[in-house]
């Protein structure tokens, strides 16, 4: 058990540490909170790293399909946590009426992706705190600590080199220098990036938050908690989310189930119509 | 008009079928005599999206780490694979490159086109399979009638499908024949020439690596499965082509100024 609590608490000095050098490096700083379990764990970081008051903006983007459970747990601790609150949302997305019903792909792009464009430009953010971990999704699992995003927003490895000599590489690599077991991170990535995504909580795992959120006690949206043998395991967008069997109705009872189930996180997301399509394809053929 | 390098990727294309039907294909039967070619042995695993992946980016599959087209019921993406790819290479070194249909991820992936093909690549009709043959030719034709490009690869994906399901009947040459036209159309356009599969094609339970299992989840029975014996056709091609990271090398060099 206290080897346990040592480990927690292992993550937890890491992730602080990439909060407050955060803080330090970068004069606007925003953390974005979904509301769902990794971004509140992240949020309680934060409040540990700057002993109870977050000194950035709090982002939630609200592409106004979320549950009614997340919503009233945002308004709740909002004020409970005394957070500097910016929601993000895009309301060209409303006028032109993008719905998930019509193209779930399209919705995501305007209701997410381009209401935190809007954001970013509005408040210039130069960094923004996220709660992903690198045993979510393959692609999660290349991403770095201090991770630049250029102006199309697009994740940068490297840039071309100017001023090349006989025998150069033709490009610089701009994330190879993260020293990570010495606590050095690469902050600088020049004028040709947009801003700069902070991960503080990639290396921890999805039993890790769910443990340390035991550990702390730290309040999570009801969604989590089966109700009728069912629970959700990620939560978004009520038409983009759908519960997955089991009878965890409180932690730690989610933490014993998660020690032995097989099925993936994310299973319950939805997918697009299209993707739908192709994954009959590649099941029919065997591929799945 | 013209690309100074062709490259065209034949999924799941064997010699088994090729030559004991020689004379019904009259493209492969001349590029047989007028052309370099051989039968690659594959030393990775006979998997299309690792196998497609190491060919254009010159990497083993542990090092791409592109193993599955769907990782945790999610479609992986270009974005999902952290590697530079030879149309990006040669793009940063203002190499004029197009690519199309690149089986590497589903639906495959297009580079500076703007394509969207029948069957998404996993075409399990046969209005899907010619609509691929069709479309994806009459662009490539298109294209290389319109433009001098450095580079040019483009892929058909059909016959690995067709061969899945109908392993050992006679749709599956009907459609060699249609690749076949399809291979006389492309190749005038290219200078020099590079035909490959990424794996060659048996029957089920005769090859060393089983990568599919016999029924599918759907009920099907598959017929055919992968086998480690690839196709590759050269022409003007100075590099030794050994497996499948050799592509990559051998497009390379051909550019190497």
């Amino acid at each position: 058990m206290n080897s346990e609590i040592n480990h927690l608490r292992e993550l937890e000095n890491k992730s602080i540490y990439i909060i407050r050098e955060a803080h330090k490096k970068f004069k606007k700083v925003g953390v974005l909170w979904s509301i769902g379990k990794d971004s509140t764990t992240l949020l309680w970081l934060c409040k540990k790293a700057f002993y109870g008051k977050i000194p950035f903006k709090v982002i939630h983007i609200d592409t106004g399909y979320k549950f009614k459970e997340i919503y009233e747990f945002r308004n709740k601790y909002t004020k409970e946590w005394d957070l500097d609150l910016v929601i993000a949302k895009n309301e060209d997305a409303d006028k032109k009426g993008i719905t998930p019903e019509k193209d779930h792909f399209e919705c995501c792009n305007a209701r997410k992706t381009e209401a935190l464009k809007q954001c970013i430009k509005k408040h210039d953010f130069e960094a923004l705190l996220l709660g992903i971990r690198r045993d979510e999704h393959g692609i999660r699992d290349k991403e770095r600590y201090f991770s630049p995003r250029d102006k199309q927003f697009k994740w940068n490895i490297v840039k071309e080199k100017q001023n090349k000599q006989e025998g150069d590489s033709d490009f610089i690599a701009m994330q190879d220098t993260e020293f990570d077991a010495w606590g050095i991170y690469a902050t600088d990535f020049g004028p040709e990036n947009n801003h700069v995504r902070i991960h503080p909580m990639l290396h921890w795992t999805e039993l890790e938050i769910w443990k340390y959120i035991q550990k702390e006690n730290i309040p999570m949206v009801s969604l989590y908690l089966a109700k009728n043998k069912k629970r959700y395991r990620s939560i978004g967008c009520e038409c983009c989310c759908k519960p997955v069997d089991s009878e965890s109705d409180d932690i730690n009872k989610i933490v014993e189930e998660l020690k032995t189930t097989k099925i993936s996180e994310r299973t319950g997301r939805v997918q697009n119509k299209e993707n739908h399509d192709i994954m009959q394809k590649l099941r029919h053929l065997g591929y799945m | 008009m013209s690309a100074k390098l062709l490259v065209i990727g034949i999924d799941a294309a064997t010699w088994t079928v090729i030559d004991k039907n020689i004379d019904s294909l009259p493209t492969f039967k001349k590029l047989k005599k007028e052309a370099k070619n051989k039968a690659l042995i594959l030393d990775q695993k006979p998997y299309s999206a690792p196998c497609w992946t190491s060919m254009f980016t010159g990497l083993k599959e542990e090092e791409h780490k592109h193993h599955e087209f769907v990782v945790d019921n999610i479609l992986q993406t270009r974005e999902d694979i952290n590697a530079n790819f030879i149309w990006d290479i040669l793009t940063r070194r203002k190499k004029k490159v197009k690519a199309l249909n690149i089986p590497f991820i589903v639906p495959p992936y297009n580079f500076n086109i703007d394509f969207k093909v029948p069957g998404a690549g996993v075409g399990t009709t046969t209005k899907e399979w010619n609509g691929e043959i069709k479309e994806v030719t009459k662009k490539s034709v298109e294209i290389l009638r319109k433009e001098d490009l450095d580079l040019f690869i483009v892929c058909y994906t059909i016959l690995d499908k067709i061969q899945h399901l109908h392993w050992g009947e006679e749709i599956v040459l009907e459609y060699y024949k249609k690749i076949d036209s399809a291979i006389r159309e492309l190749t005038p356009h290219g200078e020099k020439l590079i035909i490959i599969s990424d794996h060659g094609f048996c029957s089920f339970g005769e090859a060393r690596v089983q990568t599919l299992p016999r029924k599918t989840k759907t009920g099907k029975e598959l017929k055919g499965d992968h086998h480690e014996e690839a196709i590759l056709i050269t022409k003007g091609i100075n590099t030794n082509i050994n497996n499948l990271r050799d592509v990559f090398k051998a497009i390379k060099n051909e550019f190497r100024n």
